[in-house]
């Protein structure tokens, strides 16, 4: 195993001890980008300079929960001094003055910023496929999407390009390309993590979320980055203790597994894959109980009765002088957005107290609810419509399945790799939990992730992990 | 509830011309009419299940507050 793939308390602990140089590991981050950027379009900014100068002052501290830690963030994020695109030409050739609000948290926890990662146009769409900028291609087979939005921070990590990467999930834009790239994506429960100054989708459902390689490096990651932020609206205090998997006892837990509605709404290689997790968390003494989960017809339609109009209200704008900048798929879901009635709106937020009462009860009976993350394996780049579970709708649409509910209730929703499809190609299994019971769902995940192993694209990871 | 017809180009030229709204061109429009742009549910199915929401009695029910609200401080 290269230092490239060592758990990242590993690597903290290391550097801090000087036992691995933390200058020699960012240089052969910065070497691995240079060599591998043209053919994986992961980075839209390599910040060279800056993460040189961040790496020097560290030299005078060696201490940090993340110190000496080479990551990067979805290009939603701004960085002061640094192009800031959005994955859009929209944005020109903008440099912020100011960091995000993480990306400060970040330096000072002893991280170090690699760049910008690539996305779907403004995160709008679940491909990760993106015309200006490229898109990057699926580590597991490069003819495959990567998933989005945050396609380039998924990516990155499977790749070996960043030790970790933030981005941004308003439907599943962390999960999604987590579950297709065969990485861990955590979304934490709704306001932990701070949104202020990211360029927004969606104001009532964006959460920041984690790409990482292993369970236990999101923990420690949301943990040092979490904290209240009185600049976002949305932003809650919790300490850094409840978001402590070690904390939580994942022996104790109750899981649920709504067996019929996976069946009925993915692959049956999918399905069936779900079911052995929810074989090995048996062998493990845990009771998993199968359980009637409600239909929730209408999700994909709330949601984006939701986000539509947010989405306009944002961008409106930019739009008298550069509609013509934006793409032709964004420009029409903008248009969208204008002709959704203020009664829709109220009506579909008046469905999200409906489905935060529905899953308040679910959560009665049990602590943690076990999902596919997506119903179906990456499908090819260029997909617009897919069939899975039955039903034939667009692309994301199916994506979206099983991830984009949470982002109207909040709850914290991991998503992490189970095994590979007859092609290679990544299952992945997403853990939810109530609402600020963030330590139970990456406690579970830890323990799941001992039994099930990790994934390295072996294009990127000579002799795996 | 009887389904309403799809929407036509000239109902969101009319709305455009009336409303304090984004000018949007035909592409956009056409877009709306029939959607090509096919990675998200298109305007026309949008509008059918947002019909199908509507028939939907929520009775009293009041729309979601902000979350974080409900959250127990530590």
């Amino acid at each position: 195993m290269t230092d490239l793939q060592l758990p990242l308390t590993t690597l903290v602990r290391d550097m801090c001890a000087g036992t691995i140089d933390a200058a020699s590991l960012l240089a052969r981050y910065l070497h691995r980008i240079e060599e591998l950027n043209p053919e994986t379009h992961t980075y839209i900014t390599v910040a060279r300079d800056r993460a040189s100068t961040e790496r020097e002052c560290l030299g005078q501290r060696e201490t940090g929960a993340l110190f000496g830690l080479p990551y990067a963030v979805k290009d939603l994020f701004l960085t002061g001094g640094i192009l800031t695109t959005g994955g859009s030409r929209v944005l020109g050739e903008w440099v912020p003055e100011v960091d995000a609000n993480l990306v400060s948290r970040a330096r000072q926890a002893g991280a170090t910023l690699l760049g910008k990662l690539n996305l779907h146009e403004m995160a709008h769409g679940t491909s990760g496929e993106n015309a200006i900028y490229g898109t990057p291609p699926n580590p597991f087979d490069r003819g495959r999407m990567p998933g989005g939005s945050s396609s380039g921070s998924a990516v990155a990590v499977a790749c070996g390009l960043a030790s970790f990467a933030l981005g941004t999930d308003t439907g599943g834009s962390v999960r999604v390309p987590a579950s297709l790239c065969g990485v861990v994506g955590f979304k934490p429960s709704f306001g932990v993590l701070s949104r202020t100054n990211i360029i927004p989708y969606s104001w009532s459902l964006d959460h920041v979320g984690t790409l990482t390689r292993r369970v236990a490096d999101a923990a420690l990651v949301v943990r040092a980055l979490a904290g209240h932020d009185p600049e976002d609206p949305g932003s809650v205090e919790i300490t850094g203790a409840e978001l402590n998997p070690e904390q939580a006892d994942a022996a104790r837990l109750r899981v649920g597994y709504p067996h019929a509605y996976v069946r009925a709404r993915s692959d049956a290689a999918v399905a069936a894959v779900t079911e052995q997790v929810v074989a090995h968390l048996r062998q493990q003494g845990l009771p998993v109980t199968e359980i009637d989960f409600p239909d929730f017809p209408h999700v994909r339609t709330v949601s984006l009765t939701i986000q539509m109009p947010e989405v306009l209200s944002y961008h409106r704008r930019f739009l008298p002088d550069r509609l013509q900048l934006y793409s032709t798929e964004l420009r029409a879901g903008l248009a969208f957005g204008q002709f959704i009635l203020a009664e829709h709106y109220v009506r579909a937020l008046r469905m999200v107290e409906h489905y935060r009462r529905v899953l308040a009860r679910t959560f009665t009976e049990i602590d943690i609810l076990l999902l596919p993350t997506t119903p179906v394996t990456a499908p090819p780049i260029g997909t617009e419509v897919l069939s899975a579970g039955g039903s034939t709708e667009p692309l994301g649409d199916v994506l979206t399945r099983f991830t984009a509910l949470f982002n109207m209730t909040g709850n914290p929703a991991l998503a992490m790799p189970c095994g590979q499809d007859e092609n290679g190609l990544p299952f992945s299994v997403q853990l939810i939990g109530r609402p600020y019971e963030d330590a139970f769902v990456l406690a579970l995940g830890e323990m799941l992730e001992a039994e099930l192993g990790l994934l390295w694209a072996s294009s990127y990871f000579d002799g795996g992990g | 509830m009887m389904p309403k017809n799809l929407v036509q180009r000239d109902t969101l030229e009319r709305l455009i011309a009336e409303f304090p709204v984004v000018p949007w061109g035909p592409a956009e429009l056409d877009d709306l009419v029939e959607s090509r742009q096919v990675a998200i549910t298109g305007f026309a199915s949008y509008l059918l299940e947002l019909e199908r929401l509507a028939a939907l009695d929520l009775g009293t029910l009041g729309p979601a507050g902000p979350l974080q609200y409900r959250r127990t401080r530590p």
